[in-house]
This record gives structure tokens, sequence and C-alpha cells, in this order.
């Protein structure tokens, strides 16, 4: 394992513990954009995608929330993904079990904007904010933070539909994160749908040392989000300039020729 | 030779440029959600006490309503938002209705 992953697991695993460390304060009017339910009785912060769902279910716009998402984006991109979000963590922790591995085509990467027009903006528009087609009534991080612990804490139970549901999903993301890397970032995360496009002018840059590269495929073998980031290397544009890079730094680490000369930062 | 960074040819000194445009422009419009976020103020209404044509209006910030979405705070009915609790109550720590 390398420096920048160790560093980057150390990051993440930081991120878990404080995100989810509220002993009764709370900054809930600030929108963490990480995937992590802010029913969590230990969280600190607000969650962008069930913020923007009340906000579009209650026909106002959210203009606090929108700027804090938009001020992120565009100093870091998608770097909170790759080392702040805790479920992104469970992905990373879950694809490390040793299962035979699957690559999902490459068009799925674009259902994750259908999810965020549709169920955290549109659906509760049109059906109110209680809607039950809404994404935090399937949502991954709310079923492991919240369903499940009150489901533990009840002593089990009948469980009803919508909490069947629920942990159905959660099942189902669990089982694609064993089998393909990062799969929910890549296919379903509408944090990740909203910070995607700011990937492309954010001021974080991923810089390998392109001089001396040799088309050896490395980077591209490590990318977590299998987004061939040997190409941008090859002419010379920064890793992170792709929709699905969350900015992890893995290719700039895997360099034979860069270990100790890339870097990321501010441009 | 310090090979930190990569060299960009003509084309990507362009790019990089228009890219620092739309960033910097991305920015100022970040900025101006935040300060008109900061400025916004909402009207919730309480719930159940219009009778005799009384009405109490809470004014809510920008601010209160994003923490007021974590915790179904307000919901909407027609065109008025509608408060899910006692304002006037010492706030504690709640959590989702859904």
């Amino acid at each position: 394992m390398g420096r920048r992953l160790h560093r980057r697991r150390l990051a993440q695993i930081l991120s878990l513990g404080l995100l989810h460390s509220s002993w009764g304060p709370e900054l809930k009017w600030f929108c963490n954009p990480v995937l992590s339910c802010h029913s969590c009785a230990l969280s600190w912060f607000a969650c962008p995608i069930g913020v923007f769902t009340q906000y579009s279910g209650c026909h106002v716009f959210p203009t606090f929330a929108v700027g804090t998402i938009l001020l992120l984006g565009v100093l870091v991109g998608r770097l909170l993904c790759g080392w702040a979000c805790p479920f992104g963590l469970v992905q990373d922790l879950l694809y490390r079990l040793p299962t035979p591995k699957i690559t999902l085509p490459a068009w799925t990467s674009h259902v994750k904007y259908l999810v965020l027009l549709g169920p955290v903006i549109l659906l509760p528009f049109w059906l109110g904010e209680s809607t039950w087609f809404s994404f935090c009534r399937i949502c991954p991080a709310s079923a492991l933070q919240v369903t499940l612990p009150n489901l533990i804490s009840a002593g089990g139970g009948t469980v009803g539909i919508g909490t069947a549901v629920k942990l159905g999903a959660l099942a189902a993301v669990l089982v694609l994160a064993v089998l393909s890397t990062r799969s929910f970032c890549k296919v379903l995360c509408p944090i990740g749908a909203m910070l995607a496009p700011l990937n492309l002018v954010c001021f974080w840059a991923v810089q390998a040392p392109t001089a001396d590269c040799t088309a050896c495929g490395s980077c591209d073998r490590v990318c977590p989000e299998q987004g061939s980031p040997a190409s941008r290397h090859a002419a010379a544009v920064a890793a992170n300039r792709s929709l699905d890079c969350i900015a992890c730094h893995d290719c700039v680490e895997a360099c034979p020729s860069g270990r100790d000369r890339g870097r990321g930062g501010p441009r | 030779m310090t090979l930190d960074a990569p060299r960009p040819g003509p084309v990507l000194r362009q790019l990089l440029a228009h890219q620092k445009l739309l960033a910097t422009l991305c920015l100022f419009v970040a900025l101006g959600f935040l300060l008109a976020g900061s400025l916004r103020v909402h009207k919730v209404y309480e719930p159940g006490h219009e009778a005799f044509g009384l009405v109490t209006v809470h004014s809510v910030s920008d601010f209160q309503l994003v923490v007021d979405a974590t915790c179904g705070g307000v919901r909407k009915q027609g065109d008025r938002l509608y408060s899910t609790y006692d304002r006037s109550e010492t706030r504690g720590r709640r959590s989702c209705p859904t």
C-alpha cells in the first residue's frame, strides 16, 4: 500500500469519526457534500440530498445549500468523494474482499444524473417532500446509519414495506460494491452527479509527471473509478478533468516514474 | 530536469485559461448564492392558529430552513410553508420523520 493510499485511508477514517461524533451540538445549516445521513444521531452536518429533496417538495429554491455545494465543488471538485465520504470508505473496504470482480458498462455512469434529476428534484417537486419516491426512501447511507440502528435498538419486530425496500436497496448496493469498485459512486450517487461537472473546472488539479510517461498503464489499472487517467496524462491534462474522477490520487501514486514527483493541489 | 507538473502546449494553455475563467466565474456565482442565501428570509406559518383570522407567521432565515429540511421542520400546504413543530420552544435534537 502506497504512502498516499495510507494517507487517504487515514483521512477517510478520520472523516468517518469526525462527521459522526456530535454529542448534541449540530451545524446542520451546512450541507456537507458527502453521503452521510443527517438523521443519524451523531451527525454534525446536513446531507445535501435530503435538503434538496425537502426544498424541492416545498417548492423553494435552496439558495444557501446550492452556494455551499458550488463553492466546495469549484474549490476541490470530487476530492471529498475520494478522501472524506464515509460511504466511499465502506465501498473501498468491501471491494478488497477476495471475490470475482466485474466492470460495469460505461453507460451506467450516466444513471446518477437521472437519479439527481428524478428522485432528488423532480419527483419530490411534483409529489411533495414526503413522497415514497424520493431518494431518501432508498438511500443506502440512511439505511446503514439510521434504519438499521433503529431496527436493532427496537429489537427487530415488524418490518414495514418501506423499511424492507430500503434495506433491500442497501444490500444490493453493498453486494455491488464487493463486485465492482466504487459502483455506487459511479452509477447512483446524486452528490457525485452534482459535483461531477465541477471536476472539469475546479481549482484542484491531480497532476502526474507526464513527461516521463511510458504508457505502462499502471494508472489505469489502479483507478477506482476505471476512468482511464492514462489518456489524460498522455495529453498533459490534469487527471481529475473527468466527470467520474474522485481525485483519490491513486494514479499518481501508481505511476512508476512519478511516485515522488506527482502531486495534487490547487493549480 | 524537474518534471513536477505537466508542461502544457499552447492548446492546453488556452484550455487552462478557459477553465480558470470558468472556475472563477463559478466561484463568484457560489459566493453570490451564499450571500443571497444569508440574506433570504422565508415566511413560515404556525398551523392551527388561524381561527378568527389570526395568523402567526415566523420569519425564518435560509440557514434555519436548511436545518428544518433535515428534520421535516416545514411542510408545504397550498402556497404557504407551515411549521411542523412549536418554534416558541427551545430546540432540542430532532430526528427526520422519514
